[in-house]
């Protein structure tokens, strides 16, 4: 227990290096989270186009 | 050549005293500069710094509201395309365009800036540095934002888009304005080296790029 | 050599191409971040300088490089697309700046996260990370530019032209840290006369910027694929 606690203060740093750790996570996965709805909405927005254009395609 | 160019800043200048626009960026000039005594809620002198930052601030500003009507008249009532139609060479009409809207927009401001200084701050020591910087930064702003102003032509919104896509381009001259102000001792100082350079540059890069701009728009 | 290029030209044909390459950046870009991740918190040794602090080194590091090849990458597409009016040029340009201000939003975040133990203060108004700030600002008139010409053709010109001129910008921060006297630290790793990081530091971080590296890639491929099928999407309902 007591040798968890002392990686996770990192000398009394631990605030600092956790937080910005956690600030470049949250931002990576908000990316990813955008950039994947993004492609998932213009998927169905082009399956439900070609539907209604008889399966034309190209 | 001469001759052309002449007739076209001519052309400027009567657009700019028949219509309100020469008078509206100097007035608002200096209505920014006011707000800052008023803000600050003192009624004394105000500090150095702040009178400096005052005068530069105003600057920008006033440069920026007269750059979105740089080329948005000619554009719109067909001036630009007669230009190419009858093929005028377009640097001239760019240098010529350049030049009017310094002359309206930064001419003003640098014979009035140290004055206000004064006025403002009871402080006139560092007037020539003032002077100095004015007259190297405010044709880099001009230059810096006709390539910019040319972009915007057309597209649909153009005053707040204008302001927000020029000013960081605008940041580094400011920053250096400012140091060549801030320093107290009248020795000649690196800033003014560095603007003069890129004053130098600006006047070649700017136009041209200002040129192929309106070129690829226009047709 | 350019005609062997051609067949990739159709917007079609590309999509389909990078499919492989965008799913082999990804699977490759996780473990090798995992493995960054792992060895920068806890096997690394601290600097004998600024102690553990140096640990926010392994993503600060690797997102500032990456958003300054994000703009490289923008500058060079632009100037492709002026010279051969090539639209899938500008369609690739145009999907980077959302993914690098990300980036550079996390390098400014991480930045002031390590300035407050070392320095002493959040943020302080010095060359480099002025610089870096202006590249923000940037980006976001790069967006911003993007969004103002929706349904106009100069769009693509003006978006290029813009990104050449803000282009200036990029040596400015790269020198900045040698031309002026800052705070913040000099270039230890890409420097003419070798890096002068310690080995062990430099191995995570080698591994962490190569998978944000590919990462940023798949990023950037997917968006591009949106893209395209965005433009079908504007043919196809433009028919009717």
């Amino acid at each position: 227990m007591s040798e968890l606690s002392l990686i996770f203060e990192m000398n009394g740093y631990g605030f600092f290096i956790w937080s910005a750790y956690g600030v470049w996570f949250v931002l990576l996965i908000l990316l990813f989270l955008k950039v994947l709805l993004r492609k998932k909405e213009i998927k169905r927005k082009l399956e439900y186009l070609i539907e209604k254009n008889d399966g034309f395609e190209e | 050549m001469n001759n052309l160019f002449y007739i076209i800043l001519k052309k400027d200048f009567k657009d700019n005293l028949l219509s309100n626009k020469a008078w509206f960026t100097i007035s608002f000039f200096l209505l920014c500069l006011i707000i800052f005594p008023l803000a600050f809620g003192s009624s004394q002198y105000l500090e150095l710094n702040v009178s400096i930052s005052a005068i530069w601030i105003s600057t920008l500003f006033a440069n920026l509201i007269a750059l979105d009507h740089m080329y948005k008249e000619d554009y719109n009532d067909g001036t630009l395309l007669y230009y190419i139609v009858n093929k005028v060479p377009l640097v001239i009409v760019v240098y010529a365009k350049c030049l009017s809207h310094w002359l309206f927009s930064g001419l003003p401001i640098i014979l009035i800036a140290p004055l206000c200084s004064y006025v403002f701050s009871g402080y006139s020591e560092n007037n020539l540095n003032l002077f100095i910087s004015l007259i190297l930064a405010t044709p880099i702003f001009t230059l810096i934002g006709s390539p910019i102003a040319a972009l915007m032509l057309g597209s649909s919104l153009r005053g707040a888009a204008l302001t927000f896509i020029t000013l960081p381009f605008y940041l580094p001259i400011i920053i250096f304005g400012v140091m060549g102000t801030n320093i107290n001792n009248s020795n000649i100082n690196a800033e003014f080296y560095l603007l003069l350079a890129i004053l130098s540059i600006g006047m070649i890069f700017f136009p041209m790029i200002t040129v192929k701009i309106l070129k690829s728009i226009i047709n | 050599m350019l005609r062997k290029l051609h067949k990739y030209a159709n917007p079609n044909k590309f999509s389909l191409i990078i499919m492989p390459i965008k799913n082999v950046c990804l699977y490759t870009a996780l473990p090798l971040i995992a493995i960054g991740l792992i060895i920068g918190l806890f096997f690394s040794p601290p600097d004998y300088q600024q102690g553990e602090t140096v640990r926010i080194m392994y993503i600060h590091v690797s997102s500032a490089w990456i958003s300054l090849f994000a703009y490289v990458l923008i500058f060079f597409l632009s100037v492709f697309y002026l010279i051969w009016k090539f639209p899938l040029f500008v369609l690739m340009a145009k999907e980077i700046p959302f993914v690098a201000i990300i980036f550079t939003l996390i390098t400014l975040i991480t930045g002031s996260l390590w300035g407050k133990p070392t320095w002493g203060t959040y943020w302080v108004w010095d060359a480099r990370l002025t610089s870096f700030l202006i590249l923000l600002f940037i980006y976001l008139g790069l967006i911003f530019i993007d969004k103002a010409f929706k349904y106009n053709v100069n769009g693509d010109l003006s978006f290029s032209y813009l990104s050449i001129i803000g282009a200036i910008n990029i040596p400015i921060i790269k020198f900045s840290v040698d031309w002026w006297n800052t705070l913040h630290q000099p270039a230890s790793v890409i420097r003419a006369s070798g890096p002068s990081i310690n080995i062990e530091m430099l191995i995570p971080l080698m591994i962490m910027s190569t998978g944000v590296l590919l990462l940023f890639f798949y990023l950037i491929f997917t968006n591009i694929q949106s893209a395209i099928a965005e433009k079908k999407i504007l043919f196809l309902s433009s028919k009717d």
